[in-house]
């Protein structure tokens, strides 16, 4: 619930001073201890568990299917942020894997099932799209309607704090998905 | 004396910015990248750019040796004895600022 | 094994072909920038070189000394430009080449299996199976004769385009060779740029453009980039050429003037400005579109490092502005300017793989538009103000047209406006007729005084949507209640586009990190100087996350730019309502945040 009462001119002097408070505190000041690197620590090994537990879960589901890896593309997310961009990055992984005919709705519970032999609880979701989950993880792949193909993408929702300086570091992740 | 006007040492610095102007231009021509092409095109590639750089280079000093030519006809100017006229004007161009 | 019928031996393979049609093209834009920079010099010897009010023998001498440097330059610029055109030939001629050569080497696998397989059944070959196989293996022959003349076909294009190639280094290898060829040439650029309308409107601008060869187009982009790189009506492929021909320029010039000492402050922001527009466009071709695979595609569509003051002006795309079905152009607010363009970028390129993903089947193509004068730096205090969005707003109309005039087929087109970017917007929807199919407010402090309700903007019936989140102090601003306080004492932006008696179709937008700690406090870290921590709830932080993946906003807002503004295709957010007899409430303020999936295909 908002503030009662309060006008619009009080209100406009309440966000100025926070415009001002926020451009201060944008110049670099940041909490100045070993918190900065547990977080970014944090964000590279889930980027590597998420990689490792997707690319087996994907060699289940290629061979499967069968299918083949068209590429993959690894994420880091804005979910942090502030008036200068980014503070904050989870890690996510979307690609995609060519099929020799464009699947079916129907074909979807068979991939369900992939993904279950592959260690996850999967459930199709609607008639586009099979989610799995495993623990933290949650893995989604969308059937196109004309293509023989499925989108895939998989990350969790944790989210680490990255100071603006390193934010660079970040960007995108080549190719890291590479089946056997 | 033929007079010398304020225009001459404007045209001096004008000068002077193609010369960096191209000196630039030599530096993305020496910069271009020739490993995209097939083996058969890229050694070519290569040579032509090195030709192009000195060719574009070269374009600078001669541009370079213009703004020189035209301080040292300001000097020459300001050198004569009886000169008052725009002198203090001129003053500023004799020196090099880029 | 039966002998008489003859198996055809595996077809011939495509050498490999190691080439990189993108570097390549960077090569090319290399040179073209260079031939740009030394049409300028020649530019300069027939202009303002020559000194008009020095008389006399020196005089003379020097202006018989600088004819032959211009006409030098001159015919430099035109070789150099020769060159990369047929360079960017060479590369379009090698992409297709590389394409081609994977489909051989699939109807060449096809067929040595097809070879095999014949193999195998003509051990034990049954005298009745005979015909059967002789005539299998004659199709096969016929099939691999034709893949034969397919790669011996290919191999000739590879060869002849090298050839070309190679050519074109050969006839401009020497000064003199150039001056031969060139020297005394009209550039091709200079008739048509005479004729272009000054002052025109948009749609003069795409006659006179269209009515020009290719050949004068690309001569255009080479030798005067600056003249049509922001010029509305100019398709945006060619725009983006000329913008990154001028910034690739301007870069290496001022680069050369950091490196020996003589950069002036102003220089050294212009240089940071075109630098920040340089990583975007680099980061956003790094990566790939999410259902094909292949680069993204990034236009500059509009490029002034030195406007504003510094600030500068830019517009960078993601997607083809000229073919996408759809198109979104993203107005930012506070704090904006030409170097906040990379996190600009970030939030376009989100929503343009939001929508790809979620509608795999639709093009889109997002812009992130910097293109008026936010209130930035020591004059964020204007932010309370509507002069920089009055003006803001006018360009934004500007542009709307000039993306509407520079395509025959109209885009699905959406304007959104972020923070103090939607009171911008507001005057573009208020103050000036554009042609939008759908306009977003998010995190909206109100959209003008103009702007008393839905009715009052440029936006087709039920095509008005908000989206605020219950948290965000920025949204909060929009004036509420019975009484129009409008923009009283000359501050204050107009009413707040969320309420219900403003009539916009409010979703659901709400922060993950919604009702957290503080909003700041003074790090008490020992042996660590004071500083303010900003925490990311209760705060300015709550008006930022409106772009990002898996959040409530960045699914809407997909939605609303591909087209699906159904009822039942957004997540509805009721409005705030603020009675007569007490404060203002949000409804939304308790609900359940979701979590949905931008890169998930929505059925």
């Amino acid at each position: 619930m908002m503030g009662r009462g309060s006008g619009p001119v009080v209100r406009l002097a309440v966000v100025l001073v926070g415009v001002i408070l926020g451009v201060v505190a944008m110049t670099g000041c940041r909490p100045g201890s070993g918190e900065e690197e547990a977080q970014e620590q944090g964000l590279r090994d889930s980027r590597d568990q998420t990689v490792t537990e997707l690319t087996a879960a994907l060699d289940t589901v290629t061979a499967g299917l069968p299918a083949q890896l068209r590429f993959s593309q690894g994420n880091y997310d804005t979910c942090r942020s502030d008036l200068r961009g980014a503070t904050g990055y989870a890690y996510s992984v979307n690609g995609r894997l060519d099929l020799a005919v464009a699947p079916t709705r129907a074909d979807l519970t068979r991939l369900a099932g992939l993904l279950t032999q592959a260690g996850f609880e999967a459930e199709v979701v609607d008639e586009a799209t099979v989610r799995g989950t495993k623990d933290d993880l949650t893995l989604r792949l969308s059937r196109l309607d004309q293509e023989p193909a499925y989108l895939f993408s998989g990350g969790t929702d944790e989210c680490f704090g990255i100071g603006r300086d390193r934010a660079g570091d970040y960007s995108v992740d080549k190719d890291p998905i590479q089946l056997g | 004396m033929e007079l010398v006007p304020v225009t001459v040492g404007l045209a001096s610095r004008a000068w002077d910015q193609q010369h960096i102007d191209l000196a630039s231009a030599a530096d993305l021509v020496g910069g271009a990248t020739t490993s995209g092409f097939t083996a058969a095109v890229a050694g070519p590639a290569a040579r032509f750019i090195g030709d192009w750089e000195r060719f574009t280079d070269a374009l600078g000093t001669r541009s370079e040796g213009q703004a020189d030519g035209l301080r040292e006809v300001i000097r020459t100017y300001l050198d004569t004895e009886g000169v008052v006229a725009s002198r203090f004007l001129l003053q500023a161009y004799v020196e090099e600022r880029r | 094994m039966n002998d008489r019928v003859v198996i055809p031996a595996n077809p011939p393979e495509a050498p490999e072909l190691d080439v990189e049609p993108e570097t390549i093209r960077g090569f090319a834009r290399s040179l073209r920038s260079a031939s740009a920079q030394i049409d300028d010099l020649g530019t300069f010897v027939g202009g303002s070189a020559r000194i008009g009010d020095w008389q006399g023998s020196d005089a003379a001498a020097y202006h018989q000394d600088i004819a032959p440097i211009g006409h030098r330059a001159d015919a430099m610029s035109l070789a150099l430009r020769s060159v990369h055109q047929q360079a960017d030939d060479h590369a379009d001629e090698m992409d297709a080449l590389v394409e081609e050569r994977t489909d051989l080497e699939q109807r060449r696998g096809h067929a040595m299996q097809w070879i095999s397989g014949l193999w195998q059944r003509s051990r034990d070959l049954g005298e009745d199976e005979v015909p059967a196989l002789e005539a299998d293996a004659a199709r096969c022959q016929t099939a691999c004769d034709t893949l034969a003349d397919d790669v011996a076909g290919w191999l000739r294009r590879v060869r002849a385009s090298e050839r070309r190639m190679l050519q074109t280094f050969s006839r401009v290898a020497t000064v003199e060779q150039v001056e031969k060829k060139y020297g005394g040439v009209p550039d091709p650029a200079d008739e048509p740029l005479s004729r272009m309308p000054r002052g025109g409107m948009p749609e003069e601008v795409r006659a006179w453009w269209d009515g020009l060869t290719r050949d004068e187009q690309l001569a255009i982009i080479s030798a005067s980039p600056g003249s049509i790189g922001n010029l509305d009506g100019v398709p945006a492929w060619a725009r983006g050429e000329a913008n990154e021909t001028s910034l690739t320029r301007d870069v290496a010039a001022w680069e050369m003037l950091e490196f020996n000492g003589s950069i002036t402050d102003d220089e050294r922001g212009w240089l940071e400005n075109a630098r920040s527009a340089q990583d975007a466009l680099a980061d956003t071709r790094s990566r790939v579109d999410p259902v094909t695979g292949e680069p993204l595609v990034s236009q500059l569509y509009l490029y002034d490092p030195a406007a504003f003051d510094g600030d500068g002006r830019v517009a960078v795309s993601v997607g083809d502005l000229d073919s996408a079905q759809n198109v979104s152009v993203s107005v930012p607010g506070l704090t904006t300017e030409m170097t906040s363009i990379g996190g600009n970028a970030t939030n376009v390129r989100d929503l343009y793989e939001a929508s790809r993903s979620m509608h795999p089947d639709q093009t889109t193509a997002t812009l992130a538009w910097i293109g008026y004068d936010a209130p930035s730096g020591l004059d964020s205090g204007r932010v309370g103000f509507e002069g920089a969005a009055t003006e803001g707003g006018s360009r934004l109309a500007d542009t709307l047209d000039g993306l509407r005039a520079s395509r025959d087929d109209p885009a699905h087109l959406t304007v959104i406006g972020h923070s103090y970017g939607s009171t911008t917007m507001g005057h573009g929807l208020t103050d000036h007729d554009v042609d939008v199919d759908e306009a977003v407010a998010i995190g909206s402090p109100g959209l003008g005084a103009n702007a008393a309700d839905v009715g009052d903007l440029d936006v087709p019936d039920g095509h008005f949507f908000v989206g605020r989140n219950s948290d965000d102090p920025v949204a909060d601003l929009g004036d509420k209640g019975w009484v129009n306080k409008g923009d009283a004492l000359g501050a204050g932006l107009g009413r707040d586009p969320a309420e219900d008696d403003f009539g916009g179709r409010r979703f659901q937008a709400e922060d993950v990190a919604r009702g957290g700690p503080p909003d700041w406090w003074v790090d008490p870290t020992p042996g660590v100087p004071d500083t303010i921590v900003w925490e990311h709830s209760n705060s300015l932080d709550m008006h930022t996350g409106y772009y990002d993946p898996d959040t409530e906003s960045l699914w809407n807002m997909s939605q609303v730019v591909t087209g699906h503004t159904g009822d039942e295709d957004l997540m509805r957010a009721d409005h705030v309502h603020d009675p007569w007899y007490d404060g203002p409430r949000d409804p939304e303020a308790d609900a359940d945040i979701e979590r949905p999936s931008t890169r998930q295909r929505v059925p």
